[in-house]
């Protein structure tokens, strides 16, 4: 199923990718393929190399395990925690610029922390918001990175 | 000017006050990142990279060159007491390091690999000293056309010979020669797979997805095994030294490790990794007692973390006189030249050579630093293993999303950082190598133009890569490449063919 999927992937990139390349403008002048000609020769090679995928994964059986290995990861602790922590993170990156870096991060660290850390909640606790103190005065005010201050008024 | 003079022009440059403190801090945060577990090299640098915006160029690459070496060096830590390898090229270390610290000789593990570093670490830059400035005069002969098929060489080893499959491989590579298309085409001015959405205009920025392969998709993985439970640390006991006898086992291991590992680092591919394979059964081999490797050799440990450093030692000489990355680290090192507005090749040896020499001098002293350092502080380095998984991870998001946002304050790279981890997640779980992907977004850019210009000269006649015999030569070894590993995969089969038509010619 791992090249099927990689395989059914580079289909659909190769298609997506061919879309793109048939809105670059054409210029009247200088070099007209120019710009579409590279783009052109590697979504033929993405096509192959799907196609070569295909016939690499063919066998069934190995197709049967692959499906076997997949379901039951799913189902998994282990992927439920991915699923969570990728879930947690893109909503930490969409508060970001509004909250600010200060209050989105100890939020996002205290959260993660206290769910991912199997000690002492406390000490997560405050390693969360002393880390987002810390690093926001060291970044922001000491190197002068922009980080956004948010709804909060420093 | 010589080379020599050069050379004390860049002791001068790398001796200056502020750069020795950056060689020191490069070389112990290399050291941290190695040492910390679920951070390779690769991920390392692309975190630690924003940390050097706003520096002075050649100060900025002394310390990521510093953090480079030092993440070699540290990664043996892990691999000698958890049993953990930090990076594919550390597992040789963990066959028989890890056994050594069990055995109760952990101390003479780390010293030996310390050792191994140093004597490595210094013959490489003393062979790169030597071999830059001839090599870069050989790439001032290449045009438009050998740049192309050497670049595309170059991809091709690194793609068949990083994973297990070259179709993946391939995938992998073609996949980001796609991302470097992504903005405004530099010669015609044509916005190319952009959607409409202004910020790709500048295309999609090589640390974003440096860090979202490497580091986030790291972090995840890590965050898995976390769940599943971790190894536990074992203490250092014994001297932090190594006996009479285990100097003279180690000695021949070293030298025979350095030799392989800088020849495979110079080499496209992934130098450090396969060096480190060979080394090790080279010495499995030449040894007496083979049925005990495996059980706490120190030969085991010698040979392998020589070849790993030499390696990465080796694998600056393509890169500093070529412009050419043999791997996912060095392609990292690339976009932190790029991003100085400093191309790495042959030009940059005679335009450039204060800040190229001063890199190479500022290894000489980093190697020293490192190896007077490391063996002392290597308890101090040792407690980063204790720190909880659940309180380093989400740290290291953190340390990441300050390092990305601080590019262009844009959420866009957030969360294509995000998107980047997630696909680099996938990957390593299908076993599809990040590294040609990364190495492709890299190399994306001067490909298609060495691509375009070639093209533009033969007015469109493909042939023109056919004309001269050194592309010839490139564009042979590029496709030998993907026949390498069916051919190795298929050798029974291939020598038994061979044999009966040789005993049949015979009679």
């Amino acid at each position: 199923m791992t090249y099927v999927f990689l395989a059914a992937t580079a289909f659909v990139i190769a298609g997506a990718y061919w879309i793109g390349i048939t809105q670059i403008p054409l210029l009247g002048f200088g070099d007209p393929l120019g710009p579409k000609l590279l783009p052109s020769f590697l979504a033929a090679a993405l096509v192959a190399v799907g196609c070569a995928l295909l016939v690499e994964g063919r066998s069934i059986a190995g197709l049967k395990t692959d499906f076997t290995r997949f379901s039951t990861f799913v189902r998994t602790r282990e992927f439920g925690l991915i699923a969570a922590v990728t879930c947690w993170t893109a909503l930490y990156f969409t508060a970001f610029a509004y909250l600010g870096y200060l209050l989105s991060t100890s939020l996002f660290l205290t959260v993660l922390m206290a769910t991912a850390h199997r000690g002492n909640r406390l000490v997560a606790v405050t390693v969360a918001i002393s880390f987002s103190v810390g690093s926001y005065l060291l970044f922001a005010l000491l190197f002068a990175v922009p980080l956004p201050r948010g709804i909060l008024p420093f | 000017m010589t080379n020599f003079q050069h050379m004390l022009d860049g002791f001068a440059t790398a001796l200056e006050p502020w750069n020795l403190l950056f060689i020191l801090i490069g070389s112990i945060l290399g050291t941290i990142v190695g040492v910390l577990p679920g951070l390779g090299p690769s991920a390392g640098i692309a975190l630690l990279l924003p940390l050097t915006f706003g520096m002075d160029p050649t100060s900025a690459l002394i310390m990521i060159a510093g953090m480079y070496y030092g993440a070699m060096y540290g990664g043996s830590t892990t691999s000698i007491l958890i049993n953990t390898p930090g990076e594919s090229s550390s597992v040789m270390t963990t066959l028989d390091g890890y056994q050594m610290a069990r055995n109760g000789r952990a101390g003479a593990a780390l010293a030996v690999s310390a050792i191994g570093s140093f004597i490595a670490g210094t013959f490489s830059v003393i062979a790169l000293s030597l071999l830059a400035t001839p090599l870069a005069r050989f790439g001032l002969k290449f045009g438009p056309v050998e740049y192309f098929s050497l670049m595309l060489f170059s991809m091709s080893a690194v793609s068949s010979l990083t994973g297990k499959s070259v179709t993946k491989g391939l995938f992998s590579m073609i996949l980001g020669l796609m991302i470097a298309t992504v903005g405004i085409d530099l010669q015609s001015g044509s916005p190319r797979f952009t959607g409409g959405i202004p910020q790709l205009q500048d295309g999609v920025s090589f640390l974003v997805i440096a860090v979202g392969m490497f580091a986030i998709s790291e972090v995840l993985i890590t965050f898995e095994e976390h769940v599943r439970g971790s190894a536990p640390v074992l203490r250092i006991q014994g001297r932090l030294w190594l006996t009479r006898e285990e100097w003279r086992r180690s000695i021949m291991p070293i030298i025979r490790g350095t030799l392989i590992g800088f020849a495979k680092g110079v080499l496209p591919g992934p130098g450090a990794t396969i060096s480190t394979i060979l080394s090790y059964g080279l010495e499995r081999g030449l040894h007496k007692e083979k049925e005990k490797f495996g059980t706490g050799m120190i030969e085991g440990v010698a040979g392998p973390e020589a070849a790993n450093n030499a390696a990465a030692g080796g694998a600056m000489v393509p890169l500093l006189t070529l412009g050419l990355p043999s791997g996912g680290t060095t392609a990292v090192l690339l976009g932190a030249f790029v991003m100085y507005g400093l191309q790495p090749g042959p030009l940059m040896m005679s335009r450039n050579p204060d800040v190229v020499w001063g890199l190479i001098d500022s290894m000489y002293l980093g190697n020293v630093m490192l190896f007077i350092l490391n063996l002392p502080l290597i308890f101090i380095f040792v407690r980063l293993l204790y720190i909880p998984t659940g309180i380093l991870l989400p740290l290291i998001l953190t340390i990441a999303t300050i390092g990305v946002f601080s590019i262009d304050a844009s959420t866009l790279d957030l969360a294509l950082v995000l998107g980047f981890g997630i696909v680099g997640y996938i990957f390593r779980k299908l076993d599809v190598p990040l590294a040609p992907m990364v190495l492709a977004v890299v190399l994306g850019k001067s490909l298609e133009q060495s691509f375009r210009q070639s093209i533009t000269i033969s007015g469109g006649d493909l042939d023109i890569f056919l004309s001269s015999a050194l592309s010839v030569f490139f564009l042979i070894l590029a496709v030998a490449m993907f026949f390498l590993p069916f051919a190795w995969k298929h050798r029974n089969t291939i020598f038994g063919f061979l044999r009966p038509s040789r005993a049949i010619s015979k009679n």
